[in-house]
């Protein structure tokens, strides 16, 4: 790769290499060396600049006039102006239950997320023994947990035939299918999020140990209890995490696709109970073909998405404690 | 002088003769030229089926030396998106395997060559299909754009032992749907509790097109626009939740719970249905598994009841189509293979039937009557010569048929989970299939 | 950063008894009992499942009883085979296949990114940098339709290139994140003394830099192959036809061409296998996972 060596180009003084033993003698070069430094820094980002264009900015911008047209691949594309945004406010009833559906699933799954990562990252943070244990048997569902395996066993778990209703069975308590009625599918999904809550848990630990040691040590002396220090003390410093964390929990659940799918089969059913927005995106996009209609929703979300991440820096400045004090 | 006349006659005898085998050899019919070359052929299926495909690929290769064909086996549920992907970077290819319910989308000279010519050239071997039955492989231009292979209509699949415990006879062919549901309700009130006497059609498909047929109407008008009445589906959900409700049909999560692609899965297979909706090709696959769940029960096939206005009974055909983007020379082998799929005896032999009743009217016969065959076969077939005269083939617009299947689906789902009444399920399914099938 | 910290794997938590105070002998019976239930809650699906698959199949719903009493492994050899010619060897095969080649690319181009972002200054630099913050938080479904038809029309549907490709050109903006972080904690000593003796960025970047950010390397390399090994939506429109499909793809057709429930014993045989690979990854390296989910937190 000697492109991205900083040899300078045009018109560089021919000062012959001695062979490649060590070092090489420095060039006498024509460019500042901030100038080199500039160079050289574009050219190591080259690849990501090339990403940037054709792999993440540049299909965002395409995706934005697909929106305003009619296209189901085996024609052009036929120019149509608002009528996809007007379809999909007016005359989808799809587009309002996944969005109903979505806003279900994220109302519920992160604040339960939230809670139950924070809540076991103070107790496992409080000294006791088997530590690394129960950190890595609270992480690991949360590598697995997005996976179509891991789907596939939730579906079956929750089924008519599942461990769950056999469960149910011990108590004398007749159990449905929890999956294929509209009531309680959704909830199925929202079982499975909090089920993944090890990942946000491991950096509620990592922000926990940040917290200085001297500031509950002056507290206890105080006489605080421990849900006064957890109150005062925990929660203010760890509002950069706490915010950290619901900023990353949203994004990923708005975009959580691959176990509605799984557990519904493709469909989002049944009546929709499982249907979020980005399955519905799916099958307009892959299923029916139709291109332009899903780039509109795609916007749609990305609005959203920027929308609620907005809302939640704006929010920060009341709640988020940054700095010491 | 002697000696040259002589040699100059045998030459002219040689010339002759050569001459006479060149003119032969022209005239010799395109199969039994020497083909050689590779052709993709993409077909969708279960493993059953893989499994028959591929050895009749291999008895096709083997007639035909320098011929390959690359398996591009599929699923069907993502088959068409497959295809339509394909076809838009003209990548489709050359023999496809095409369904009438399907074809609309893809008659476009641009995506399927139009047959008529090499079947008139005798390139495409139709002999022995009737054609009434190669006209269904034509899209809505008039254009032949595949041909028919194999034909499938739809049936009701009948625990036969089940109905005679409980007192029954089984119905007879002029039944009535008003007749269907009392038989359903007095086979109910003698069947053990967890054991139902018919399916919830309600999101059957299948069962559904019979209905509207049966009332005199259609899916789509020949022009591309509903013909389904919305008065024609409340009547249908509203009869459907009457059972259901009534207890004579599974619970409605039990229905949206089973695929009922999963032969295994099916109530009707584990012996708590009696009654069910079926493609009339699946009795076998049933009854294998009903064996093992309940010894000694009889399925057998029955046509749908029949509607005011008469049989509503569908039918439609699976066969080969060619490719557009497909060149001279491969166009020739994927004549070839559709030729010998179709009439090659070992072939059909191989096949029996498995992708619908076999459209070579020898074959049909030969499988009906070969004491061999199995019960589900038998009756595929015998059933077949009684339902095909007066069946009509529904007809479906592009895009139409998953419009159509997905919205029932979703719309009587809403209406069994208690969601929306039947007019207002109905009108979603109105409005979604015409959103789905925009232009 | 805490990097030396996390080497030991802490027995207790570093702040025992130091933050929200000792607690009593009652207490601590009471936090046990109510993790270990937890925890128990938690495993034991997936731990039913995995004894499961090896009881013969008609036993697997037959009750509650975890540990089976009669062990087979026939779930595994029928649910390897399940697809006829085509075994899960092949499915493995092509997941892996993809893994390698997208932790290579993103290391690569991760690497080279997080150099520029990280050790070098340049002009715009807060501005392209705040463009590629904001490229996390871009949702996917923004970029998938015109990513798909440009791999349409250049006929890269259906091979593995779309989900490979990319990953050689920085794309998963976490990672570069990543990576600065680690390069912005080494002094800047090392690189100036290796620049006054002349040499190059690129000497500097290979030599210096980079071995000494073997940790992100490893981490970026393993959640990498988590993540590109679960990716199920990419691998969804991309790839079709079986000799072609991922382990995520392959399970899925259990549930829509299987034998249905007849079929449990084998699809739970060949899950737990799918999930081997990356609680392999886990138990290997779990410090490194740890670790990488830790520094993602402080800005």
């Amino acid at each position: 790769m000697t492109t991205k060596e900083s040899h300078s180009g045009s018109g560089a003084s021919a000062v012959p290499s001695h062979g490649r033993a060590g070092a090489r003698p420095a060039r006498r070069s024509r460019l500042t060396p901030q100038q080199l430094e500039n160079r050289t820094a574009y050219l190591f980002l080259l690849p990501w600049f090339a990403g940037l264009a054709l792999v993440t900015l540049g299909p965002v911008l395409v995706s934005l006039y697909l929106s305003f047209t009619r296209y189901n691949i085996l024609k052009p594309p036929r120019w149509i102006g608002l009528e996809n945004y007007i379809d999909m406010f007016t005359d989808d009833p799809h587009f309002w239950a996944a969005v109903r559906v979505t806003f279900f699933y994220v109302g519920w799954s992160v604040p339960l997320v939230l809670v139950a990562s924070l809540v076991i990252a103070t107790l496992l943070n409080r000294g006791l023994s088997g530590f690394a244990i129960y950190r890595s048997i609270f992480y690991v569902p949360s590598l697995i947990g997005g996976s179509v395996a891991i789907g596939l066993l939730w579906r079956e778990v929750f089924g008519s035939q599942g461990i769950f209703n056999r469960l149910l069975g011990l108590f004398g308590i007749v159990g449905q299918s929890w999956v294929a009625t509209p009531a309680t599918a959704a909830w199925t999904l929202v079982s499975l999020h909090v089920w993944t809550f090890g990942a946000s848990m491991v950096i509620f630990l990592a922000g926990l140990r940040q917290i200085p040691v001297s500031l509950y040590e002056a507290a206890s002396i105080d006489g605080a209890s421990a849900l006064t220090k957890f109150r005062r003390i925990t929660l203010p410093l760890l509002s950069p995490v706490i915010f950290f964390n619901i900023i990353l929990l949203t994004i990923q659940s708005f975009q959580s696709f691959t176990q509605a799918f799984i557990v519904s089969n493709g469909t989002g059913g049944p009546a929709e109970s499982t249907l979020l927005y980005t399955l519905y995106l799916y099958k307009r996009a892959f299923v029916q073909l139709d291109m332009g209609y899903a780039s509109a929703m795609a916007w749609v979300l990305l609005v959203v998405i920027a929308a609620f991440t907005a809302l939640l820096f704006w929010s920060a400045r009341f709640w988020v404690f940054y700095g010491d004090d | 002088m002697p000696a040259t006349a002589h040699v100059r006659s045998r030459r002219l005898c040689f010339v002759i003769f050569a001459s006479a085998l060149l003119i032969g050899a022209t005239m010799l019919p395109a199969s039994a030229q020497k083909l050689s070359g590779n052709i993709r052929f993409t077909w969708w299926g279960s493993t059953t089926r893989n499994d028959k495909t591929e050895r009749i690929i291999k008895l096709f290769e083997a007639a035909n030396p320098g011929v390959t064909v690359t398996r591009e086996p599929g699923e069907f549920n993502s088959y068409w998106d497959k295809l339509t992907v394909q076809s838009a970077s003209g990548n489709q290819p050359c023999s496809i395997t095409m369904q009438s319910r399907y074809l609309a989308q893809y008659a476009d000279p641009a995506i399927l060559k139009p047959l008529d010519d090499l079947v008139k050239a005798g390139t495409l071997d139709v002999r022995g299909v009737a054609p009434a039955v190669v006209d269904s492989g034509r899209g809505p231009d008039g254009k032949l754009y595949f041909i028919p292979s194999g034909v499938f209509y739809f049936t009701v699949l009948m625990n036969k032992t089940e109905i005679e415990k409980a007192g029954l006879q089984l119905p007879d062919d002029n039944w009535t749907w008003d007749d269907y549901a009392s038989f359903a309700r007095k086979l109910a009130a003698k069947l053990p509790s967890g054991t139902y006497a018919t399916g919830n059609f309600g999101e059957a498909f299948d069962a559904f097109t019979n209905w509207v047929q049966g009332r005199g109407e259609v899916l789509f008008k020949p022009d591309g626009t509903i013909g389904v009445s919305k008065a024609t589906i409340v009547d249908y959900f509203k009869y459907w939740e009457a059972l259901r409700k009534d207890g004579i049909t599974q619970p409605a999560d039990k229905m949206a719970e089973i695929a009922n692609n999963i032969i295994d899965d099916t109530l009707l297979a584990k012996g708590r249905i009696v009654m069910d909706a079926r493609p009339a090709n699946q009795l076998d696959a049933h009854q294998k598994v009903l064996n093992n769940a309940m010894p000694g029960q009889e399925l057998v096939l029955h046509t749908y009841p029949l509607g005011p206005k008469g049989t509503g009974n569908d039918i439609g055909s699976n066969g080969f189509a060619i490719g557009a983007s497909c060149d001279a020379a491969s166009t020739r082998i994927a004549a070839a293979w559709s030729n010998f799929f179709l009439q090659d005896a070992q072939a059909a032999a191989i096949y029996l039937s498995d992708n619908g009743v076999v459209t070579v009217d020898k074959f049909r016969q030969d499988q009906g009557s070969n004491p061999k065959a199995t019960p589900g076969q038998r009756q595929l077939i015998s059933l077949y010569d009684r339902v095909a005269p007066t069946a009509k083939a529904a007809y479906f617009r592009a895009r139409g048929y998953a419009a159509m299947q997905q919205s029932l689906t979703s719309a009587y789902q809403s209406v069994a989970f208690g969601r929306s009444l039947p007019e207002d399920a109905a009108d979603a399914l109105l409005r979604q299939v015409a959103r789905q099938t925009k232009d | 950063m805490a990097t030396t910290e996390w080497r030991e794997k802490p027995r207790r938590s570093p702040n025992r008894g130091r933050g929200l105070g000792e607690m009593t002998p009652s207490q601590v019976f009471l936090a046990h009992g109510a993790l270990i239930l937890l925890a128990l809650i938690m495993t034991y699906p997936v731990v039913w499942m995995v004894l499961a698959s090896f009881r013969p199949q008609g036993e697997i719903f037959a009750d509650l009883v975890l540990i089976p009493t009669h062990w087979t492994l026939e779930n595994y050899v029928t649910g390897w085979n399940f697809f006829g010619n085509v075994t899960f060897t092949t499915f493995f095969f092509n997941s892996f296949v993809i893994c390698a080649l997208a932790v290579v690319g993103n290391v690569l181009a991760c690497s080279l990114a997080g150099y520029a972002f990280g050790r070098l200054e340049f002009r715009w630099k807060p501005f392209w940098f705040a463009i590629m913050i904001g490229s996390l938080m871009l949702p996917i479904h923004a970029q998938l339709i015109p990513q798909y038809i440009a791999f349409m029309k250049i006929g890269w549907v259906n091979t593995i290139l779309p989900l490979v490709v990319p990953k050689f050109l920085a794309t998963d903006a976490f990672y570069v994140f990543l990576m600065v972080q680690f390069m912005r904690t080494l002094p800047k000593e090392l690189e100036q003394a290796a620049a006054l003796d002349g040499a190059s960025y690129w000497q500097r970047f290979t030599r210096i830099i980079l071995p000494l950010c073997l940790p992100a390397i490893v981490t970026t390399s393993i959640f990498t192959f988590i993540n590109t090994y679960n990716d199920f939506l990419g691998q969804l429109i991309y790839l079709s036809g079986l000799p072609r499909l991922t382990v995520p793809l392959a399970l899925r057709l259990f549930v829509d061409s299987g034998g249905g429930q007849s079929s449990f014993g084998s699809m739970f045989a060949m899950v737990t296998l799918a999930i081997g690979p990356v609680l392999g990854f886990f138990i290997a390296a779990q410090r490194y996972l740890v670790q990488g989910i830790a520094t993602q937190g402080f800005k």
